[in-house]
């Protein structure tokens, strides 16, 4: 053969071979496979596994993290490591990791992934402003992986997208927060249902606001309407005794029938000074 | 003026039980209710200050204690302006008062501007009103003139009721600057109430003037002094029954700040607490009307009820930490209705008392300066019970300290003269100035005064 194609086939098998021989020499872990929690096995317990099959040198301890930060107390020192989440919610998902760590070899991880339907867990029920002022509308979830968030304008059982032609309308979305701010509100267009909706790749969920505008001018008439009121009463008052005679008025102050003499408690009270007699 | 009767008695003296009477009791329903009832139910309002003006719970609270300080200290004026002039005129414009501090407040945009209107001018016209009105109404009622009182205070329990909700339901909808220009709106209902009083046929404002015009700066202090009734200050009884109402007011108020937080801290649910003081409420309101139809029975003298209730009042306000200590709901809202009883009951009791030392004719002064001595107490016993409480750790010491003090209050009435008698004496007779000096009886009070008894001043 010719030598130049034997060197190019020893070349060619020694890169096939390169990975499976340094990989003799990596630590190989073994993880159980990504979990997808759903909302209704909720009471279904689970369990994340790695264990350490081969290792060159014997590993220190191994510990769980989750998003990148370490979980207390899953520190072990026993290459089968097991993080048990008993009951698991929508905020237990995330990206998670065992990390071994060695004495003379960089640390080695594995990545399980736990994913969930996102969960809105804050948004508000109302928005209640003034025209003219600003609204803020937010939703925030939890739940891995990371949603997409939309908002839309519902009306009945129709849905809009909302129309920014006004440029009014700003939307900041972060990894499991999003925010609607609408400046300058107008009492004719912008009240109404607003949805904010999460979604990623499991599924998605959705929750309403309801945002109400007042007119600055809506108080004025109940009370204009209190005031004719009073105006009314006070008028009716005086001008009813103004037409009872003057005679009638004195004759009010005096006592209506006989003393009343039986009664301790105003038995003295008639002694009671009279000033000047006029 | 009146036709001459034996005795020379005067209208207001034995008063028409009823007819126009009622009419004002009706009106000072509305007012009492437009005044304490809107103080109390405030708090809504506070929540949205909070929020606005971005200021400690501690600072917006201060706008209710500045509106009630200000009604209890123009409450002397606004009597010596009722004797001065006509208690209608007075009552309108505190009306107008009340509600222009409401319409300007909803208009702030700094807290120290809620304080002036809120507090000051609204306060200033809420001491122009109660005070005139409570005289009016008691000077237009003899024998059930405690019966008119507590069914004219019971708007004070029934009001907080209906504020509460209603105060929510227009800040929700209007926001708190336009539900404040409607509070503004309604308060000025007070003046229609004003108008139904009837002109004075009688001013107290030649009675107490010398014959001398010419005003001169001792005449004129004079006068003021004698607007003020600030001789009531130096006569012991007044001010003997005026100590004791002090101290009762020290004790009083500390239930309805501290009840609701003593439930919960021991140990029952914020839902459990609320209906404590719910019910305290709705036993306080029933306790107003039903002492007010008992005191008019005439079984017993009006000072020995009040201190029966008094007595009453501050044992089972010491009672309240002791029942909830056993853990027992029941023996928590038994006590806590009894106390409500008691305390509603020793309102209509309290004002109705003060002709009985004064006697009617000074009875406006009486009760204006009756106000402004005891809002001290008032300001005094809540931050005590408060300190109190941060000190010990619980509320007990802060309860039996108030309910010490009523009864403290009532053992300083137990020093009014006649106090062991079991018939009222005849409260003293006001002497013209010229008499006064002269130490002369003028010919009326020769003909009113009975055998035993011809002079009460002083002793």
């Amino acid at each position: 053969m010719h030598p130049n194609a034997v060197m190019l086939a020893v070349v060619l098998l020694w890169n096939l071979m390169l990975p499976f021989i340094s990989a003799q020499n990596e630590p190989k872990i073994n993880a159980s496979d990504q979990t997808i929690l759903s909302a209704e096995s909720t009471s279904k317990p689970v369990t994340l596994q790695c264990n350490l099959t081969t290792a060159q040198t014997p590993h220190k301890e191994s510990f769980w993290m989750k998003n990148g930060q370490e979980i207390t107390n899953t520190r072990t020192e026993q290459r089968n490591t097991v993080y048990r989440i008993a009951k698991p919610r929508a905020d237990d998902s995330g990206e998670y990791m065992c990390v071994y760590t060695f004495d003379m070899a960089p640390n080695a991880n594995a990545t399980i992934e736990v994913k969930a339907k996102p969960d809105i867990t804050g948004h508000k029920r109302s928005e209640n402003k003034n025209e003219g002022e600003n609204a803020m509308l937010y939703c925030k979830s939890v739940g891995y992986p990371h949603p997409t968030w939309t908002w839309r304008k519902v009306d009945g059982t129709s849905y809009t997208d909302i129309d920014n032609s006004t440029g009014r309308f700003f939307i900041t979305n972060r990894d499991n927060y999003t925010e609607l701010n609408i400046i300058n509100l107008d009492i004719n267009k912008d009240p109404g249902k607003y949805e904010c909706n999460a979604t990623n790749m499991i599924g998605n969920t959705a929750e309403t606001t309801i945002l109400r505008v007042r007119s600055n001018l809506a108080p004025l008439w109940p009370f204009l309407g209190v005031l004719a009121e009073i105006i009314i009463l006070v008028v009716i008052i005086v001008v009813y005794e103004k037409r009872k005679t003057p005679d009638d008025i004195i004759d009010d102050d005096e006592p209506v029938g006989p003393m009343k003499t039986n009664s301790t408690n105003n038995h003295k009270d008639k002694n009671i000074r009279q000033r000047n007699t006029k | 003026m009146t036709k001459p009767k034996a005795g020379a008695q005067s209208a207001e003296a034995e008063g028409p039980d009823g007819g126009w009477g009622w009419v004002l009791v009706g009106a000072l329903f509305v007012s009492t209710s437009l005044v304490f009832g809107l103080m109390r139910s405030l708090g809504i309002f506070f929540v949205e200050f909070v929020q606005y003006f971005d200021e400690s719970a501690q600072a917006i609270s201060w706008i209710s204690s500045t509106g009630l300080a200000a009604q209890q200290f123009f409450s002397p004026l606004g009597a010596a302006l009722c004797n001065a002039y006509d208690a209608r005129l007075v009552v309108m414009t505190g009306g107008c008062l009340a509600g222009l501090g409401l319409i300007l407040a909803s208009q702030a945009t700094c807290l120290v501007h809620l304080y002036l209107t809120m507090g000051v001018i609204s306060g200033l016209g809420w001491g122009l009103v109660f005070t005139p009105m409570v005289a009016t109404v008691m000077a237009n009622f003899t024998r059930r003139r405690t019966l008119a009182l507590g069914l004219a205070f019971s708007s004070i329990g029934l009001s907080s009721f209906a504020f509460n909700p209603l105060f929510q339901l227009l800040v929700e909808k209007y926001a708190w600057r336009g539900a404040l220009l409607i509070l503004g709106g309604l308060s000025l209902n007070i003046v229609p109430c004003g108008a139904l009083i009837r002109p004075q046929q009688r001013s107290k404002a030649p009675a107490k003037v010398d014959s001398v015009s010419r005003p001169s700066c001792a005449s004129v202090m004079h006068r003021v002094s004698s607007y003020l009734e600030l001789s009531l200050l130096f006569e012991r009884p007044y001010i003997t029954y005026t100590l004791g109402i002090t101290l009762l007011n020290v004790g009083y108020f500390v239930p309805y700040f501290h009840l609701v937080a003593h439930s919960r801290h021991a140990g029952f649910s914020e839902y459990q607490a609320a209906f404590v003081m719910s019910a305290a409420g709705a036993s306080d309101i029933l306790g107003r009307v039903a002492s007010g139809w008992f005191s008019d029975l005439g079984h017993f003298r009006l000072i020995h009820l009040l201190s029966m209730w008094t007595t009453l009042g501050g044992v089972f306000i010491m009672l309240l930490p002791v029942s909830s200590l056993s853990g027992s709901y029941s023996a928590l809202m038994v006590i806590s209705l009894l106390y409500g009883f008691c305390s509603g009951a020793l309102t209509s009791v309290v004002f109705a008392v003060v002709p009985m030392i004064v006697g009617v004719e000074r009875m406006m002064g009486g009760l204006g300066l009756l106000q402004l001595i005891e809002s001290g107490a008032g300001l005094l016993g809540t931050p005590l019970s408060g300190f109190l409480k941060d000190v010990t750790g619980n509320y007990v010491a802060s309860f039996m300290v108030a309910g010490s003090f009523l009864i403290l209050g009532t053992l300083t009435m137990a020093t009014l003269p006649h106090y062991f008698s079991c018939t009222d004496p005849p409260p003293p007779q006001r002497r013209s100035p010229d008499d006064k000096d002269k130490g002369l009886h003028s010919e009326s009070e020769q003909m009113n005064s009975l055998p035993s008894d011809t002079n009460h001043r002083g002793v």
